[in-house]
């Protein structure tokens, strides 16, 4: 304990010196928590937005869809779904069970016709997972009257359709016939991706049962109140999905989830390497600075018949506290900067592929930050490893004569 | 108690070889208040430094309590020096971050001694400096025999066999030598403390029980 405050007075010895490199710690550490909770936010507003407009929490699949090719339409589809979604609904963690069918088609005004993909939906429960992650007037527009179709705003740009316009959706059934039937254009829906924008139709699931002549599902999309909830319900689904299904969690369906991630990663482990370096030269040349100062000091520690061990100790201890105190810093200073982001609205731009740009907001967590200050520490108390070794080397009565 | 035989030492000073040494010999018995006395860069301080093992001769040996302890391991010099040896610098060399009770106190942490020891220890020595009172004040907050007289106590107390002083009063006024010397003569006669003190200090030197000159590395005129 002596030592741990005759260490923590060195590193106040010179002021000036310290709080400089405090300061270059504790920005240094400031900017990595932010850029790690801007992909904190980045990891967990985009999961959401894939759960909630896009994948629900799980899909159970047919277990032959996977395995094998469809001949026709829906071969591989869920027959028994009205019964599998009553089991799940009986779940207290789940909030909404949504059965879907997908298929392409041809929408064609008379005038021109576009290869489409068509989302056969109940819009109502597509709006209660949804949330705030979607824009849901399209949806309700859509569930308002059957026989009605959402087109991407880009398709129907492209039909050159809109409100109140019909369209005739093209298709083969499940028995390999081609089928057409008429629909009242409900609502455009900008897409989040410009491809899919110009691509994607939604029309109710009951038309769809009509159009493709069968009352199979492709899948049965889960939504839960908590997505911490996850792995709790998928240990429970075994003992209620018949053998036939299979579910898969919204990381497996949304594949390029861990792509974007992974970019993020690979971004955030470079920016981490840089601002750790810096950190380490920093604490480094202010424990070099101070080996050289107290040149005759450690001389007289030796004199005294001072172990080496003692000095190193003693350096290391100064390294532990610059690095608890720039590491403090750092935490002070990122709260303070998390805070002001998420107190204002800055809009991002779109990115690559995407039609609107989102608010920066910060997500912190912390168990990053006991990992960050736990590497701060650790870099900082081996940064003064390297100038203990000069005083390892110190010849007393040199050092005494400085 | 030390006997050194034919100490020589030369260094290097870029391509200039300076001989600090050139063969010295002589022997103190223990509880003696020996001052070597000479001019600056006679080698007084080269001379001190082999006795007090923080420096090495190139030659000759230095006899300590029967042990010739001058080809020792340096972890066996470091213990020798922390068990047996206390030093007094020019400069003081305390710890100006610590208190004058720390600073004593540190001694001890250094030389391993129990947490209990240590407070009576600490206590006993600074009265005896007549520092109690000041006990809390940095170095920066005292004078420079005050300053002195802290590191004397700092040497003395774990109680060594021997105190090894280089100019302990070359920072310091006529009035002040008086005082840090009285109080060394004192703890020297009163604790039979071996004292052995590099200093041109006339004041210093009127009080040495045993005079050892030298000048160019040589002792002069033999031992009064």
């Amino acid at each position: 304990m002596k030592l741990l405050r005759l260490s923590l007075r060195n590193v106040f010895r010179n002021k000036r010196r310290t709080v400089i490199t405090t300061a270059v710690i504790g920005i240094g550490v400031s900017m990595l928590l932010l850029s790690l909770a801007y992909v904190g936010y980045i990891k967990w507003g985009y999961g959401e937005s894939i759960i909630h407009s896009t994948t629900g929490h799980f899909q159970i699949f047919n277990k032959e869809f996977h395995r094998k090719g469809e001949r026709k339409i829906l071969e591989f589809g869920i027959k028994d779904w009205k019964e599998i979604c009553g089991k799940l609904k009986s779940f207290d963690e789940v909030e909404v069970c949504l059965p879907r069918v997908s298929f392409m088609g041809l929408a064609s005004t008379g005038e021109k016709s576009v290869a489409v993909i068509v989302n056969a939906i109940q819009p109502q429960k597509e709006v209660e997972l949804g949330g705030g992650f979607i824009n849901s007037k399209p949806l309700e527009a859509l569930s308002k009257e059957r026989y009605s179709i959402a087109l991407g705003k880009a398709l129907a740009k492209s039909l050159g359709v809109k409100k109140g316009d019909y369209v005739t959706l093209f298709t083969t059934t499940s028995e390999g016939a081609l089928n057409a039937m008429d629909f009242k254009v409900a609502s455009v829906f900008p897409a989040f991706s410009e491809e899919l924008e110009k691509r994607l139709a939604r029309i109710n699931l009951e038309d769809a049962f009509e159009l493709l002549g069968t009352k199979k599902v492709r899948n049965i999309a889960v939504g839960l109140y908590n997505t911490e909830d996850l792995p709790v319900i998928m240990r429970k689904l075994p003992s209620v999905l018949p053998p036939s299904v299979s579910a898969k969690v919204w990381k497996e369906i949304a594949k390029d989830y861990l792509k974007v991630m992974n970019f993020f990663f690979g971004f955030i482990g470079f920016l981490t390497l840089v601002i750790m370096i810096i950190v380490w030269f920093s604490a480094m040349n202010t424990v070099m600075m101070s080996v050289f100062e107290r040149t005759s000091e450690f001389a007289a520690i030796k004199a005294m018949g001072g172990k080496n061990s003692l000095l190193m100790r003693m350096l290391t201890f100064e390294g532990i506290w610059l690095g608890i105190i720039g590491a403090t810093a750092g935490f002070v200073l990122e709260l303070i900067f998390s805070w002001l982001i998420n107190h204002t609205s800055i809009m991002l731009p779109p990115p690559p592929n995407s039609t609107h740009g989102y608010l920066l907001r910060v997500k912190n967590s912390p168990d990053i930050f006991i990992w960050v200050g736990i590497a701060t520490v650790l870099i900082v108390a081996l940064s003064s490893f390297l100038p203990s070794i000069r005083i390892l080397r110190l010849k007393i009565a040199e050092g005494l004569r400085k | 108690m030390i006997e050194a035989k034919d100490l020589k030492k030369t260094y290097k000073m870029g391509k200039t070889r300076v001989k600090a040494l050139r063969g010295v010999n002589f022997s103190m018995k223990e509880g003696e208040f020996t001052v070597i006395a000479g001019p600056s860069g006679s080698g007084k301080t080269t001379l001190l430094n082999i006795i007090g093992l923080i420096d090495s001769p190139d030659d000759g040996e230095v006899i300590f309590n029967g042990e010739n302890i001058s080809s020792l391991s340096e972890k066996k010099k470091s213990w020798i020096r922390r068990e047996k040896i206390g030093f007094i610098f020019q400069n003081f060399n305390l710890i100006p971050v610590l208190s004058a009770y720390e600073n004593v106190d540190f001694a001890l942490i250094i030389a391993e001694f129990s947490a209990r020891k240590r407070k009576a220890l600490v206590e006993k020595y600074l009265k005896r400096v007549g520092l109690w009172d000041r006990k809390k004040h940095k170095p920066g907050e005292l004078s420079g025999g005050e300053k002195q007289r802290v590191a004397i106590a700092r040497a003395l107390v774990k109680g060594p066999s021997l105190v090894v002083a280089d100019e302990p009063t070359a920072n310091l006024d006529s009035e002040t030598t008086d005082e840090v010397v009285s109080l060394m003569r004192d703890i020297n006669h009163e604790e039979g403390t071996t004292f052995l003190i590099a200093s041109h200090d006339p004041i210093v030197i009127a009080e040495g029980e045993k005079i050892l000159k030298i000048r160019d590395g040589k002792v002069d005129g033999g031992e009064t």
